[in-house]
């Protein structure tokens, strides 16, 4: 059950006209995300969301949808949700426009905030963190190459250093067609997959469907985040194989605007006390159970 | 005597030993049946004992497939099969595999959180190895030890078949079901889990069943020798009982408590039942140990068929109690049957004599009502009823009877003679005429005619019928009616009255015609005579006074006719006032001076529907009359006119009269009077008081006729030597006067052709004489045909024709009608003296102008003439 709110067409009818009405409030407000007392003052919180794994299932719900609400419940404000696309994610949260190049960043112009918050598993890196601010890392991640099961690539031994490990993966890549989506954190560009002889391609679906796009043989790898194999590992087992890791260890985190200190600093807030009470661990065992076990010392309050 | 339907005694004894002796076989029967059930049912309750424990031993090795079973399917799961097949796709533990036995382990999560038996987990622990006996994924329940083991113990590559395994813990002992995994048909893993053995015999082996039992049930392992209890540590009392193993399965066992080695589950030296069953697929079986007393009972069996027999026995006993007491019930129950019969037959007497009292209580009111309705009949009849018992003592009169004899209901009460009632003179008559019909039985007597006598003595005529009253054979009363002839001896006297004038009219009748002929002749030539005389010759006075005389005839022959009512009357709506003022001018030139004459008009224009001419008659006799009681000496008459209003009451007083309005005239003098004796008579025709030529004696007796005719009374009061007053009372009419024309007294002639014809001669020579005198011409016949004939030859040359009524051979009317046939506008005029026939009111109907009746003087025949003429 998601909310009773979704339980009778007159409740559907309901959300879905005050989210209308929110959603062309959102449009007459400020260029730029508000910050905490903004956000108090208008009584609405916006977050700014992708559908992607189990962050946001676009069904309603997801790990970054409940904390959303919750926070929203702490700030004593309305909850509404701005969907976006991960190319205009963070332009929508910072309110500016961009071009980046390589770890640089252009500001090209602004553009209108859609939102106060953008959640749905965004990983930190680094030419982000040039336009957004950032919170305390919520989810860790890696990204892995994925090959379909009959792949003559086979999976790298651990060696434990993961550069090595990382080395091992990028030294087989070679003329090996690798599926990855500009902009997000599975670019072949931030990972130099094109400089170490492989055949990037970008792929035009979501995330969600990149395992079943090698499965198709769309192509014979592709980049997968952590989130994203642990939810395909069990949808569709024995159908495709990890390869390695592609990335270091990486951390996911709510984006703000850099004019919103003091909402970023509530969150933070926020964010330790469900850590601390259980309630986060509550909501990875809902959408993510595995993830405490396989990286225990990322969550070691939820671990104790 | 007693009742037919009572048994009789020995009857009663033969059937009382047949029905014991059936009682006790009976008995006897079911005390043996009963022991044989008994010892039946102990048998079904140990086979029950043995089928429950095999139910119980088959309900644990059903759990224990189903726990084979769920580690098999674990072993076949999908997540397992996952990390095999990610394994085998060279995945290593780091970057894929790690995630895959998370997913194994949430699935041994949800095994050992979801089977359950009621809210006790079954499973204590899940492991999975690899093939070479090192952990991958080890769930377990939160209480369950986390032991360290060697898990190459459990490996059993081998067998693909779930195995369970008996392994003794600390506390007790643990049982294990283990499974081997294989991926592409090469041993993978081994899948071993704990199964929590105290929870399965909590809930599948337990036999307790209330706070009393105790049943004691427990699964036990056996294991080189030794035994090994699975349940909780109560129940391993099991394990000491030293010949367990000597118990064969699936038959009991008995012993006592010595022999559970002074293990206290009951009373001490307590008989026990024993049975172990196996459970099949299970290396262990299941042990029962049950009180004996709990299973068969602390009674022996022996004992309730004694105590049946006992009771038996008692009933028996009761029985004969109840039979005695039910006889002696029986017995009054007749009896009551006897005494609610007598009292139903009361009862239906007493309905019968309800209805017998309701029926004569009907009938009594009938007999109230029947007796009110005659007695109100009775009350009703104007004649007097009376009844009378053998005493001559009056026992019912009705209210006529009071009336008439003037007794007060008082009287009658107090005792009234019937004698009383007769008249001294008539009362041995009567009762004599009366008793001879009583005494010979008649039914009624005939009627007797006697004097009645008044309380007050005032007598009346009467009429007795009687009728006797019988009780049986005897007479003991009269009962009749009694009328009064008073009225009827009244009309008798009036009837006799009537036709004595019906008489003296039909000699009137009689004579007139011929009488007025006469007379015509006379008055005519007289008048004649008169006419050619002169007036200063003594002649002429002698001529007068036979003209006087003639016109005096006349009179009296109206008279006669009038009273005996032959006359003819025309009754016309006439002011009685009127009459009596011209009656008066007429009186006051007739009588002496020395009377005074006082006339009273107290009501003017008081209408009569009469005769003018009888008004004026009566008024003129009634003064004569009084003229002549006053006469010789000074006097003083009185006539009175008034308007009178009778009520019901005074009209019942009064003669022929009825409720309404009157016409009063009073001639009242103050002469000699009258005793009442002559009063009585003075109405009868020809009596007078009057000297021989100077009174006819009808004068009253006219009045009387005229005034009864117009339906109204005439009465007198009178005293002698005070004088008398007469009133009459004539119907007060509502209608108008006409006026009356007068008459010229003067002759009137004429100079037309007249046809007279009368079968007298001597009428015809007057009539032509009198005719020509008054200047007609004249053609006279004494033969009606003849004038016929000669009106046929000539019947324009006559202007009138005269006609007698009475002729031979043609009457004046049959004369009429021909002439009238021959010339329907001829005036005629019809004469009479006197005929019954012919009245002036058909004569006009036929067509006849004029009605004269004889003897007429010449001035009205001359007035007559005219009229007849003119209005040709």
């Amino acid at each position: 059950m998601r909310t009773t709110q979704y339980n009778c067409f007159g409740g559907q009818v309901m959300m879905v006209a005050f989210t209308v009405f929110c959603f062309l409030a959102s449009l007459a407000g400020p260029a730029l995300g508000a910050d905490l007392p903004e956000v108090k003052a208008s009584g609405v919180l916006r977050h700014i969301g992708v559908p992607y794994a189990n962050f946001v299932t676009g069904g309603g719900d997801g790990l970054d949808v409940d904390l959303m609400k919750l926070f929203a419940k702490r700030l004593g404000v309305q909850y509404v949700y701005v969907e976006t696309s991960w190319p205009k994610v963070i332009e929508d949260i910072s309110g500016k426009t961009f071009h980046r190049v390589g770890e640089s960043i252009e500001i090209t112009g602004s553009t209108k905030a859609l939102g106060d918050i953008a959640a749905s598993g965004v990983t930190i890196l680094p030419w982000r963190e040039k336009i957004v601010d950032f919170s305390t890392p919520t989810f860790p991640n890696q990204v892995w190459l994925a090959a379909r099961s009959d792949s003559r690539l086979q999976p790298i031994t651990p060696s434990g250093d993961m550069l090595k490990d990382v080395e091992m993966v990028k030294s087989r890549l070679k003329d090996i067609t690798v599926l990855g989506i500009s902009g997000t954190c599975i670019d072949p560009k931030l990972y130099g997959i094109p400089e170490v002889g492989a055949i990037a391609r970008n792929f035009d679906g979501k995330l969600n469907e990149m395992v079943p796009a090698v499965i198709n043989g769309d192509a014979e790898t592709a980049l997968l985040d952590v989130p994203d194999i642990l939810i395909s590992m069990e949808k569709w087992p024995g159908r495709f194989k990890i390869i390695g890791p592609i990335s270091e260890m990486q951390n996911m985190g709510c984006a703000f605007s850099k004019e919103s200190p003091k909402l970023r600093e509530a969150f933070n807030s926020f964010f330790k006390e469900c850590l601390d009470n259980g309630v986060y661990a509550g909501l990875l065992n809902k959408y993510y159970p595995a993830i405490m076990q396989m990286y225990p010392d990322f969550f070691p309050q939820a671990n104790h | 005597m007693p009742p037919a339907h009572i048994y009789p005694q020995k009857r009663l004894n033969l059937t009382t030993v047949a029905v014991g002796c059936a009682l006790v076989c009976y008995i006897a029967v079911m005390l043996v049946s009963s022991y044989s059930s008994q010892m039946k049912l102990r048998e079904a309750t140990l086979e029950q004992l043995k089928q429950d424990a095999e139910k119980r031993a088959s309900a644990v090795s059903y759990f224990y497939s189903e726990r084979k079973n769920d580690v098999g399917e674990l072993a076949n799961n999908r997540t397992v099969t996952a990390y095999f097949e990610n394994q085998a796709l060279g995945m290593s533990m780091q970057y894929g595999l790690t995630a895959s036995l998370i997913g194994i382990a949430d699935t041994f999560e949800q095994v050992l959180t979801e089977k359950k038996l009621d809210s006790d987990r079954i499973y204590q622990r899940i492991v999975l190895t690899d093939p070479e006996g090192k952990v991958l994924v080890d769930r377990r329940s939160p209480l369950a030890p986390a032991t360290s083991l060697d898990w190459k113990q459990f490996l059993s590559p081998d067998n693909p078949a779930p195995v369970m395994l008996i392994r003794p813990g600390e506390e007790r002992v643990d049982v294990l079901i283990s499974v081997p995994c294989y991926f592409k048909g090469r041993f993978s893993g081994q899948i071993t889990a704990w199964v929590h053995s105290e929870t399965v015999c909590e809930h599948l082996v337990s036999t307790t069943k209330g706070p009393a039992s105790k049943r004691i049930a427990c699964i036990v392992a056996e294991r080189g020798g030794e035994f090994l209890p699975l349940n909780d540590p109560k129940d391993a009392y099991c394990s000491r009982i030293k010949d367990l193993s000597k118990l064969k399965a699936g038959e009991i066992h008995a012993f006592r408590q010595t022999a559970v080695d002074n293990y206290e589950v009951g009373e001490r030296n307590a008989e026990f039942l024993g049975i172990t069953t196996p459970i099949k697929g299970a290396p262990f079986f299941l042990v029962t140990f049950v009180p004996k007393a709990e299973v068969l009972g602390e009674t022996p069996p022996w004992m309730l068929p004694m105590g049946m027999g006992l009771l038996s026995l008692f009933i028996l006993g009761g029985l004969v109690i109840v039979w005695s007491i039910r006889m002696r019930n029986i017995v009054l129950h007749t009896r009551l049957e006897e005494a609610a019969r007598g009292k139903q037959e009361v009862e239906s007497r007493n309905e019968a004599l309800s209805k017998e009292i309701v029926e004569r209580r009907r009938i009594e009111e009938a007999l109230r009502e029947s007796e009110e309705r005659y007695r109100q009949l009775a009350d009703l009849l104007p004649q007097p009823i009376f009844e009378m018992d053998a005493n001559n003592r009056l026992t019912f009169v009705n209210r006529a009877a009071f009336k008439a004899f003037g007794y007060t209901p008082e009287d009658f009460l107090k005792g009234l003679d019937a004698r009383l009632l007769f008249s001294p003179e008539d009362q041995i008559r009567v009762i004599h005429g009366l008793c001879p019909s009583v005494r010979e039985g008649a039914r009624e007597t005939s009627a007797i005619e006697f004097s009645a006598r008044r309380k007050d003595g005032t007598r009346f005529p009467a009429l007795i019928y009687a009728s006797s009253i019988m009780q049986g054979d005897l007479v003991v009363g009269l009962r009749g009616t009694i009328m009064d002839l008073s009225e009827r001896k009244k009309m008798e006297t009036e009837l006799l009255r009537t036709q004595k004038l019906e008489s003296v009219g039909v000699l009137a009748g009689g004579i007139a015609h011929d009488f007025n002929n006469i007379l015509t002749a006379i008055i005519g030539y007289t008048e004649l005579a008169m006419r050619k005389t002169e007036n200063d010759v003594p002649v002429h006075g002698y001529i007068q006074e036979i003209l006087q005389a003639s016109l005096r005839a006349r009179d009296l022959v109206q008279q006669i006719l009038a009273f005996s009512r032959k006359g003819e009357t025309e009754l016309v709506p006439l002011e009685i006032d009127s009459v009596v003022k011209e009656a008066m001018k007429l009186i006051r030139a007739s009588l002496p001076t020395t009377i005074e004459i006082r006339q009273e008009i107290r009501r003017q224009h008081a209408v009569v529907r009469a005769d003018p001419t009888q008004i004026h008659q009566v008024i003129m006799n009634l003064c004569t009359n009084a003229a002549h009681a006053m006469s010789g000496r000074t006097g003083l008459l009185e006539v009175i006119v008034d308007r009178v209003i009778l009520n019901a009451e005074e009209a019942a007083g009064a003669e022929n009269l009825g409720q309404g309005a009157y016409v009063s005239l009073t001639v009242r003098d103050n002469g000699m009077g009258m005793d009442p004796e002559l009063q009585d008579r003075i109405f009868e025709p020809y009596f007078t008081t009057k000297a021989k030529g100077v009174g006819t004696g009808l004068g009253l007796s006219v009045v009387h006729g005229i005034i009864r005719a117009l339906g109204g009374a005439i009465s007198v009061e009178s005293e002698v030597g005070k004088g008398s007053t007469f009133q009459v009372l004539l119907p007060l009419a509502n209608a108008e006067v006409k006026a009356r024309s007068t008459a010229s007294i003067q002759a009137f002639r004429g100079s037309e052709h007249i046809l007279l014809v009368d079968d007298e001669q001597t009428i015809v020579e007057i009539g032509r004489e009198a005719l020509k005198h008054l200047g007609y011409h004249v053609a006279a016949n004494n033969s009606s045909v003849e004038a016929l004939q000669l009106f046929k030859d000539r019947p324009d040359d006559f202007d009138l024709v005269i006609t007698d009524m009475t002729m031979p051979n043609m009457t004046g009317e049959e004369l009429a009608r021909e002439l009238m046939r021959i010339r329907p506008n001829i005036p005629i005029i019809l004469c009479t003296g006197y005929n019954d026939m012919m009245t002036e009111k058909k004569a006009k109907e036929m067509g006849i102008r004029e009605y004269l009746a004889k003897p007429w003087v010449i001035q009205d025949l001359s007035s007559a003439i005219r009229r007849a003429l003119d209005q040709h």
